[in-house]
């Protein structure tokens, strides 16, 4: 149920990103969207080991590997968002 | 001989394709008398034709059981060191409660005594003809194909492997597998029982037990291997690498549930028309590890025991010969004792310097507990058995550090397992992964008293339809 959520979620994100883009007569170079997706790809899976580590009752592996996993993905992220604006 | 029609390349691609069911089309009706067809198990897995341990048949002869550490403790240490470090273990014990030392408690210990107590006891020959034993609870009587007016349960090896399958898992058992009692499987039953009886094979259609011996049917050609998962929760529970009873209690539980799966499983065999064997005790009968190799159960390990896919070590595994037919299942290849070469965890944490630390297995046995014949990684037992009563509570540390003892739910482990078994390079990283993430650390045994765990403390429901 949250994993169905959580896809709507992406999908409206995602869908509103291109019709913004689109609204805006603009458009991303072809490394942005590389670097957009593979920045989601790392929070949805620093989201599936976190939310899966707590249930595995691994509180340390949970924070851990979210840091782990998170970090680049925020970079990712921060990369993305400053060659869309260069 | 399974029969596959490759519709794709090899590689990781093949097993993301058959995990969706696309990667290998077998027959149809292959597929519904297979006796893996009710045994779900994770895609990375290959089942081959050769065990991943090396054994060299020649050298494997059927071992004494009254040479294992339990048995001949005080040979291997002497009368008096054996005496003394039971008689400190009783005092500890006593001790500790008295002080209400912190998880060696008075309810910590009732904890492990009460979960090893099983409803019934065990026996070689099963209770089917022991009346006061064997009654429903409405005092109904068993019955049998004779007293039915029908022939016993006729069925192909394949189907009565499914159907085995299916009622073990019912009774309680977490993985089951099947193996052929042939000429080289024979020399894993032992010669002698732990109790100092021998174990016979004779040309006779009945089991039978006289003082000295357990005569084995020479009709009973097939072994039924399963686990019973234990607590990893529980087991988890220690105090730095010191044992407690919290982590005893695991093992002990595993034990008493199996008790009542080989209770059923010999009354379910009795009333189908045929038999089942089992050890008089836990440890009893044959090699339990050496049937979960050839079965498919699981790989051996630097602990020079197995470890499984589905649950890492964290199971207890038992056999019971019978005579039914079944459908012999194969080894199966998923990297892991390639993995535990590099490892060296349970052996560089286990406190009483049991387990070897070298690189490579090796066909030089410790001692005489040790059965040789397989290339494995020996380990010095009386050492073990020491600290377990220096300790006062059996331990597992080697168990509870393994990478493979994990829960499933994160993706990461599913990846961390098939990279491991498609390829050894990343065995290292992974083992230092499993440390910086913190799955090593012992979990405060107090604690469990508020955990709200599963029934048994387990998760029955991996690999299973229900999952």
């Amino acid at each position: 149920m949250w994993w169905f959520i959580y896809g709507l979620l992406m999908g409206s994100g995602i869908t509103g990103l291109a019709w913004g883009l689109n609204a805006a007569n603009t458009s991303l170079a072809w490394y942005v969207w590389l670097l957009i997706s593979l920045a989601l790809l790392m929070f949805t899976l620093t989201i599936q080991h976190y939310v899966a580590s707590i249930k595995e009752m691994e509180p340390m592996a949970a924070r851990r590997g979210a840091l782990a996993l998170g970090t680049p993905g925020l970079v990712f992220a921060v990369l993305a968002i400053i060659l869309a604006l260069v | 001989m399974a029969k596959f029609h490759s519709t794709t390349g090899r590689g990781v691609l093949r097993g993301l394709l058959s995990k969706i069911g696309l990667g290998k089309a077998r027959d149809l009706d292959e597929i519904a008398s297979s006796p893996e067809s009710e045994w779900k198990r994770p895609w990375w897995i290959k089942t081959v034709n050769k065990p991943t341990v090396d054994i060299d048949w020649d050298v494997v002869e059927r071992f004494d059981e009254t040479k294992i550490q339990q048995v001949s403790f005080s040979k291997y240490v002497g009368e008096e060191e054996n005496k003394r470090l039971r008689k400190q273990k009783a005092e500890r014990t006593r001790e500790w409660i008295q002080e209400n030392k912190p998880n060696y408690t008075l309810r910590d210990r009732a904890l492990d005594i009460a979960v090893r107590q099983g409803a019934v006891g065990n026996s070689f020959l099963g209770f089917a003809n022991d009346p006061e034993h064997v009654k429903d609870g409405w005092g109904g009587a068993l019955i049998t194909p004779e007293s039915m007016g029908v022939p016993p349960w006729q069925g192909t090896p394949e189907d009565n492997a499914m159907m085995m399958r299916a009622a073990l898992k019912m009774f309680g058992a977490s993985q089951v597998a099947f193996l052929e009692l042939d000429e080289y499987n024979k020399k894993f039953i032992y010669s002698v029982d732990n109790d100092g009886k021998r174990l016979d094979f004779e040309d006779v259609d009945q089991a039978y037990e006289e003082e000295t011996r357990r005569v084995i049917p020479n009709n009973a050609r097939w072994i039924i291997v399963f686990t019973v998962q234990m607590s990893e929760e529980l087991l988890k529970r220690r105090v730095g690498k010191t044992p407690t009873p919290f982590s005893a209690a695991a093992a002990g539980n595993a034990y008493a549930r199996a008790r009542v799966i080989f209770d059923d499983t010999q009354i379910f065999l009795h009333c189908l028309g045929y038999y089942g064997l089992m050890a008089y005790w836990f440890n009893g009968l044959g090699i339990a590890d050496a049937f979960a190799v050839m079965s498919g159960i699981g790989e051996l390990s630097r602990l020079n025991r197995v470890i499984t896919p589905e649950y890492g070590p964290m199971v207890r595994i038992f056999r019971l010969v019978t005579n039914l037919p079944l459908a012999p299942s194969k080894p199966i290849n998923a990297g892991i004792m390639r993995f535990c070469k590099t490892c060296k965890k349970c052996a560089t944490e286990c406190p009483s310097g049991t387990l070897s630390e070298a690189t490579e297995p090796s066909w030089e046995v410790k001692g005489p507990w040790n059965s040789p014949g397989h290339k494995t990684w020996y380990e010095d037992s009386p050492k073990c058995m020491a600290y377990w009563l220096k300790a006062t509570a059996s331990c597992a540390t080697c168990f509870a550090v393994c990478p493979f003892s994990k829960k499933d739910k994160s993706f990461m482990h599913h990846f961390v397992e098939a990279t491991v078994a498609k390829t050894p390079i990343f065995n290292s990283l992974f083992t230092k992964m499993d440390g910086l993430l913190g799955y090593d650390i012992p979990k405060d045994p107090e604690s469990w008293w508020g955990s709200n765990m599963p029934p048994y403390g387990i998760d029955g429901l991996k690999g299973t339809r229900l999952e």
